[in-house]
This record gives structure tokens, C-alpha cells and sequence, in this order.
């Protein structure tokens, strides 16, 4: 599939739903993790206000403030046409008097993300009659394109360098943050738009956090979610290293989590639900005796992955309760990461992408328990 | 000016007391309370996410790092901070306030009724910062909290007014951040000088930034001359002369933002445009009218046009956000104001050749203090 097979899909869904205008905005209010409407139809990632408008039968358009930013939108949506304005909103009132389609056959979505009296406005232009229409993005958004896939697979290649500099850099002394933004830095020079990059350290971690000021200090355990974004897509590699020597009990819980993301990769496959990948993982780790450690309160509710984008975070958490069906396509991170009594937070993860036949990992090399020499 | 956020920030925001000592912050919420009618309420309700977190910063010094967070700051006792997630990520967060009352947040709705019921004698009254920047749902579930016959007042724009002021350990941070920034644009400026490709250089600019302590640098640069600015969204493998950008660095929760151009060749535009920024930044003072300042923009900019993407608006408040206000545009009637710093602006086009330079200014009664400029 390519974008504009996507994007013809959306349109074929428009017409069933008895919608004639199909309406996608974003603020430029990036958090990840949920459907960026105006990304996924239009391919642009906004600083400010943007709102793509799809018509069912003609063309595409977008209205883009501040203005200024129209050549880069135009260069990201070269099917539609694009149009520099001061005032998003003051522009869409014209064009819908212009375009004089019935309230009713408009379809909204994006509206959940917006800042709370933005939607309000938008709503009242639309006088409570147009339709909600995120579920028509949605239902598109599961399978990446090509070109997404390509461009998740640059993403990993970006992360996996990434891990391969931090396993250079990490030292005790070394602050958390300054690797941190050392890191970022480095992903950046290779590609990488943005990151959404966890890590910290500590002797006996409850959870992977954001990076705070802490000194790393021998015997740490040093946690990392590498997630780059490259044109667009978003990845994410897990990993674990010590600040030493590893112990035996370290490696006997780390291969526990490695076993588990295994079989979770081989339940991997077209036609499964999500939750019987989440299922497989929890399968290996509960057997082990550590089911109590799986779940909340040690281990929130995205469970086992999630699905990976920047756009759109389908198909979602890998989780006991997703009954999605996993298409070839698809792309989520498998990261069986939890707390273990013994070692406190171990974290392991692969990017998958749900090929005609099975799974495929996007990373080169898998995880291993890292180590630092002292 | 707009510029684009990261997802998540990774720089360096742990509370540090000999940056800014807990009295400050104690000191800035006695400064809020006593602008606010007791007939308002007890206590405040705060958001803030990774984009938008000036008013939770400026009371609590923390900053939500992803996604999104809120504290309740009483108008008297100890806040607490409200963070999403688990527990088990509290060890992190708890370093960047120095404020050590976490709780987690489910509600908005639940954490107000809870705060209520810890500390009786306060009715459920209270004022809201910083929700403009909520999502319908959460805002809607706040909202939820308060009785129909007493709607919280929105009080963020109160705050501002407060915020614009810079004090004195704020101008500390502000200098220190316009010392990076100038580093910063001149390690740019040797870079495009000796030929780096467009992105090389913007990098190794904030990388100088990243090196002297920068908590974050955000750059804009253009590859059509200075017409227009673009951010980072791939390497670009080519080099540009002129090269027009615009930087934001964030030091000790401060911003400084600069534009400047670089350029091997004669820039004629260029040239006008920093006469026209020193006249700028010679004229205001407080009291100085946005309109004033505009049109002595205009004037010098002669005989060229005013650059697009500046407009008529020459520049606006700056300090824990981007872009505070006032916006000094000149249909507007903001005027300057003297203890508050500023980012200014001229801009200029003759349709072939663009430029855009800024300087940050504090203001004075008589005059203001030129903390950076590029002319």
C-alpha cells in the first residue's frame, strides 16, 4: 500500500458514511500516542494550526498558519493544494461559504487533540450538525505504506547507532541528562527529527522514566526506550546495561524477559489478535513466577508494546484486552519490560513488522544485557 | 516565534536551589495570591504539558517532560504536584520541583475533590492557570469538579502580568541564556562561514548550546534566502548562503531567541535591516507604544518592504514561554514595560534578498538594556 491508496480509501470510506467534506485538523501540540488526523492525511507534521480538507470527489487542500509555513506543508502534500493563511479557522469559514456543502456532510476529526476552546469554536462553526470522523482515519491508519515501513526501518538503523554510542558513552559520573541530550543530539545528525527518548539509572529501578540530573554510579542498571523519528515514523528499540559486570541473577532475569519477547514474536503473525502476542509474552514470564510483576501496580497498562508512528500509534497497546487483528503491515514495538524483585526494572525491545507470513524485526541485532567495563 | 516542540524534553530541569531557591517560588505564589479576591478561592489548578507549561513552571519549577501534568498550589500551604501514570516514575519527577508533594492523577475532577477533603475548611472554590491549553475531555472532567455555582475563574491572565516582570534571579538566568545563545550564533556563523552543509551547521550551533547548558535549543532556518524558516525534519546535504535562522535556547527555564543571517557576500537588505534594528532597540523604553516602534521599523527599513513573515509585528514579551505577551504588533495597543524583557524583531525584503535579525532587551524607564543582538 502506498499513501495515496491510503488516502483513496479514506475517500471511499467518505462516501459511505455520507460525508462530502472530510475535515482533519492538529495545533501543532505534538505528545505522540494518539491519531494525528492532519499527518495522516496530508503528511505534514504542523507548528501551528493546520486543517486538511478532503473532498469526496475533487480535490485535496490544506490551510496552514502562520502562513509562512505553507512551502514546507505544500512539499509534504504535493496532493493537495496548499494555502498559507493568518487565521486557520476565519479561512475554513470562507471556504466552506465558497464550497457551500451542508453542515451535516461534513466530517471532523482531530477535534479531541485540539486545546479545549479551539474545538469549541470549530464545533460552532459547524453548528453541532458535522459529523465526527476520526473512525474513517483510524480504520486506515493500522498498515504503514511502503514508504512508511522504509522509513521505519531507517528509523531503527538510526536507533540501533544510537545504542551503540550510549553503550560508548555511559560511564559512572556521566550524568543522565547529558547522555540524554548527547544522544539526541547524535540520532539528530543522523536523521532524526525528533525523539522520544527515555532513560535513567539507578541500583534498583522501579520504572523507565525521563532522564532527571543523576550521576550514574557503579552497579546501576541503565534503562532506555530509543524511539527516533525519521520522515515521519517513529521506532523504538528497548534496552538494559549495567554499569559493571553483570551478575548471574542479572542474566537469569534478563534471558526471562528475552524468552518472553521470543515467543511473543513467534505468536506474532496475520490474523492474530494483538492480545494473544501479549498472552505469549506473559505465557513465558508468569511461568517463571514473576506473574505478580507483570501487572499493575508494578506495570502499566500498555502491557507488553505498543503500536509505533508518529501520526498513529496503531494497533495499539500489546495488551490482554486489544482484540485488533494484526495485518501484514502493521508495525508496534515488543518490549516485554518489567520490574523483577531481584534486579528491579529490566527492559528489552524489538520494533515488528507484520509481514504476509509472520513477523519481521526491524533492528539488526537484538537485545542483550549490556555491560560497562569499569 | 512558532517554533517546533519535542515529544518528550531531555535536557537538564531538576530543581536547583542555588539557581532558584525555594523562597522564590514561595515568594511568587504569596505575589499571585495577593492578586487574586479570597472571594475567588483557596487554591489554583494548574496544567501544563510538554509544550505549554509556563504558569505550572513559574510557580513549582516543574515541568511536565511528556505529555502532560498539573498541581494544585493553595493559597496557603504546600502544593502538590498531579502526575499521570504510575508511582513507580514518581523518583524522577520528584527532582524537578522543589515542591515534594507528588500524587498521581487520574481525574482532574477526583484529584480536586480529594485535595478538598484532605484540607477541610476550604470550600470547593478555587481558580484555574494555564487550561487554555487543555483537551476538551480533560478540561471538560476539571470543570466537573466545581459546583454550577462556583465556576472557577480563569486567572492565567493575572499570572502574566505577574510573570512579565522579570526578578532578579530571572534576569540572572535570562543573561546567562543570551551569553549561550550568542555563543551559539557565532559557532553557526564560523560553520556556514567555512562551508558546512545547512543542517551540519544548525546542528553544531546547538550542540555549542547543548555544551554550555542549554535545557533545549529550537532552530528554524531557511533554505530560499531568509523568505521563509523551516524546522529540522531531515538532513539537508547542501550549503546556503545566506543563511538565515532562528534560534530559541532555554537555560534554567528561561527562553532568549535570536535571528540572525550569515552571509560570505555583501547583503545590502541585511545591512538595512540591523540599522533598523538599532533604531528599534534604541527607542524603546517604557512606555514606548508598539505602534511607535513599528512604524520607526518601517521607516528604516526604506526603501524596502517589510519582511512577510514579521508583518507588522515587531517582536513580543519573552521569558518561561516563547512567546508571551504582550505581542507588540503594531494594529495593537501594547506598550513596553520597564523590568520586562523582550524580544524584538526587523525584518525586510526587496523580493530577492530577506532578512530577518532580533535583539533581546531588558526595559527601562529611560531606555532598555541590549542583553543580545544580532545587529
Amino acid at each position: 500500500m502506498n499513501f495515496q491508496q491510503r488516502f483513496e480509501a479514506i475517500r471511499g470510506d467518505m462516501s459511505k458514511e455520507g460525508i462530502d467534506l472530510l475535515l482533519g485538523f492538529h495545533d501543532g501540540t505534538h505528545f505522540g500516542g494518539s491519531v494525528n488526523a492532519l499527518m495522516m492525511l496530508s503528511g505534514f507534521r504542523s507548528m501551528g494550526d493546520a486543517v486538511a480538507m478532503v473532498d469526496r470527489e475533487g480535490s485535496a487542500g490544506m490551510l496552514v498558519a502562520p502562513a509562512w509555513e505553507a512551502g514546507r506543508a505544500a512539499e509534504c502534500a504535493p496532493h493537495m493544494k496548499v494555502t498559507g493563511v493568518a487565521d486557520t479557522l476565519a479561512a475554513l469559514k470562507d471556504e466552506l461559504a465558497r464550497r457551500r456543502v451542508p453542515l451535516a456532510r461534513v466530517g471532523l476529526a482531530g477535534l479531541s487533540v485540539l486545546p479545549w476552546e479551539q474545538a469549541k469554536r470549530i464545533t460552532a462553526l459547524f453548528e453541532n450538525k458535522a459529523k465526527t470522523a476520526d473512525q474513517i482515519i483510524v480504520r486506515h491508519a493500522g498498515a504503514k505504506t511502503e514508504e512508511e515501513v522504509g522509513n521505519a526501518r531507517h528509523a531503527t538503523l538510526i536507533a540501533e547507532k544510537g545504542y551503540a554510542r550510549m553503550l560508548e558513552l555511559a560511564r559512572p559520573g556521566v550524568r543522565e541528562d547529558d547522555l540524554a541530550v548527547d544522544l539526541r543530539w547524535y540520532m539528530k545528525t543522523l536523521g532524526a527529527e525528533d525523539n522520544f527518548l527515555m532513560l535513567n539509572a539507578g541500583p534498583h529501578n522501579k520504572a523507565v522514566q525521563p532522564c532527571s540530573s543523576r550521576e550514574m554510579e557503579p552497579g546501576d542498571l541503565l534503562l532506555t526506550e530509543l524511539s527516533p523519528i525519521y520522515k515521519g515514523q517513529m521506532t523504538q528499540i528497548c534496552r538494559t546495561i549495567v554499569m559493571g559486570r553483570a551478575t548471574p541473577e542479572q542474566k537469569r532475569c534478563y534471558q526471562i524477559l528475552i524468552d518472553g519477547y521470543e515467543n511473543g514474536e513467534k505468536a506474532a503473525k496475520p490474523g492474530v489478535p494483538m492480545a494473544k502476542v501479549c498472552d505469549a509474552v506473559d505465557e513465558v514470564i508468569d511461568g517463571a513466577g514473576y506473574a505478580e510483576y507483570g501487572r499493575p501496580p508494578y506495570l502499566r497498562l500498555r502491557r507488553r508494546g505498543h503500536g509505533l508512528g508518529f501520526g498513529c500509534d496503531l494497533p495499539g497497546d500489546v495488551g490482554p484486552d486489544n482484540d485488533i487483528i494484526l495485518e501484514p503491515g502493521m508495525v508496534f514495538v515488543l518490549h516485554p519490560n518489567q520490574y523483577l524483585p531481584e534486579t528491579g526494572y529490566m527492559m528489552c525491545g524489538e520494533p515488528l513488522l507484520i509481514t504476509a507470513t509472520g513477523s519481521e524485526a526491524l533492528s539488526r541485532t537484538k537485545a542483550v544485557l549490556g555491560e560497562v567495563a569499569l | 516565534m512558532l517554533n517546533m516542540h519535542s515529544l518528550l524534553l531531555v535536557g537538564p530541569y531538576d530543581w536547583d536551589p542555588e539557581l532558584m531557591p525555594r523562597a522564590e517560588f514561595e515568594e511568587r505564589i504569596r505575589a499571585f495570591w495577593a492578586r487574586i479576591p479570597e472571594s475567588a478561592g483557596s487554591f489554583a489548578v494548574i496544567y501544563g504539558d510538554s509544550r505549554h507549561h509556563a504558569e505550572i513552571a513559574y510557580l513549582t519549577h516543574f515541568v511536565p517532560k511528556v505529555r502532560s501534568a498539573m498541581a494544585i498550589v493553595p493559597r496557603e500551604g504546600e502544593p502538590v504536584l498531579l502526575l499521570p501514570g504510575s508511582r513507580n516514575s514518581f523518583s524522577s519527577a520528584e527532582r524537578l520541583s522543589c515542591f515534594k508533594n507528588l500524587d498521581l492523577l487520574t481525574d482532574p475532577a477526583k484529584a480536586v475533590d480529594k485535595w478538598v477533603a484532605d484540607h477541610p475548611g476550604n470550600a470547593k472554590r478555587g481558580v484555574l492557570l494555564g487550561t487554555a491549553a487543555m483537551r476538551p475531555q480533560q478540561y471538560q472532567q476539571l470543570l466537573a469538579a466545581f459546583p454550577d455555582n462556583a465556576a472557577p475563574l480563569e486567572a492565567s491572565h493575572t499570572l502574566h502580568s505577574l510573570m512579565r516582570v522579570k526578578r532578579p534571579r530571572e534576569l540572572t538566568a535570562i543573561r546567562r541564556g543570551c551569553e549561550i545563545l550568542s555563543a551559539a550564533a557565532g559557532v553557526l556563523a564560523e560553520a556556514q562561514r567555512s562551508g558546512a552543509q545547512v543542517t551540519a551547521a544548525v546542528l553544531e550551533a546547538e550542540r555549542a548550546a547543548n555544551a554550555m547548558g542549554a535545557q533545549d535549543v529550537r532552530s528554524l532556518f531557511s533554505l530560499d534566502g531568509g523568505a521563509t524558516l523551516r524546522p529540522f525534519s531531515s538532513l539537508i546535504e547542501r550549503a546556503v548562503d545566506p543563511l538565515q535562522v532562528c534560534m530559541a535556547v532555554l537555560h534554567a527555564g528561561y527562553w532568549v531567541e535570536g535571528s540572525v543571517l550569515c552571509s560570505n557576500k555583501p547583503h545590502a537588505v541585511r545591512e538595512r535591516v540591523g540599522a533598523a534594528l538599532r533604531a528599534l532597540t534604541s527607542q524603546a523604553k517604557a512606555g514606548a507604544k508598539a505602534g511607535d516602534l513599528a512604524s520607526a521599523v518601517t521607516a528604516a527599513i526604506k526603501p524596502y518592504k517589510p519582511h512577510p513573515m514579521i508583518g507588522a509585528c515587531i517582536g513580543n514579551g519573552i521569558g518561561m514561554a516563547l512567546e508571551e505577551a504582550p505581542r507588540l504588533d503594531a494594529k495593537g495597543d501594547a506598550v513596553l514595560e520597564a523590568g520586562a524583557v523582550y524580544t524584538l524583531c526587523a525584518g525586510a525584503t526587496d523580493g530577492k534578498q530577506h532578512a530577518m535579525l532580533s535583539a533581546m532587551v531588558l526595559v527601562g524607564e529611560s531606555g532598555c538594556e541590549v542583553l543580545w543582538t544580532a545587529a
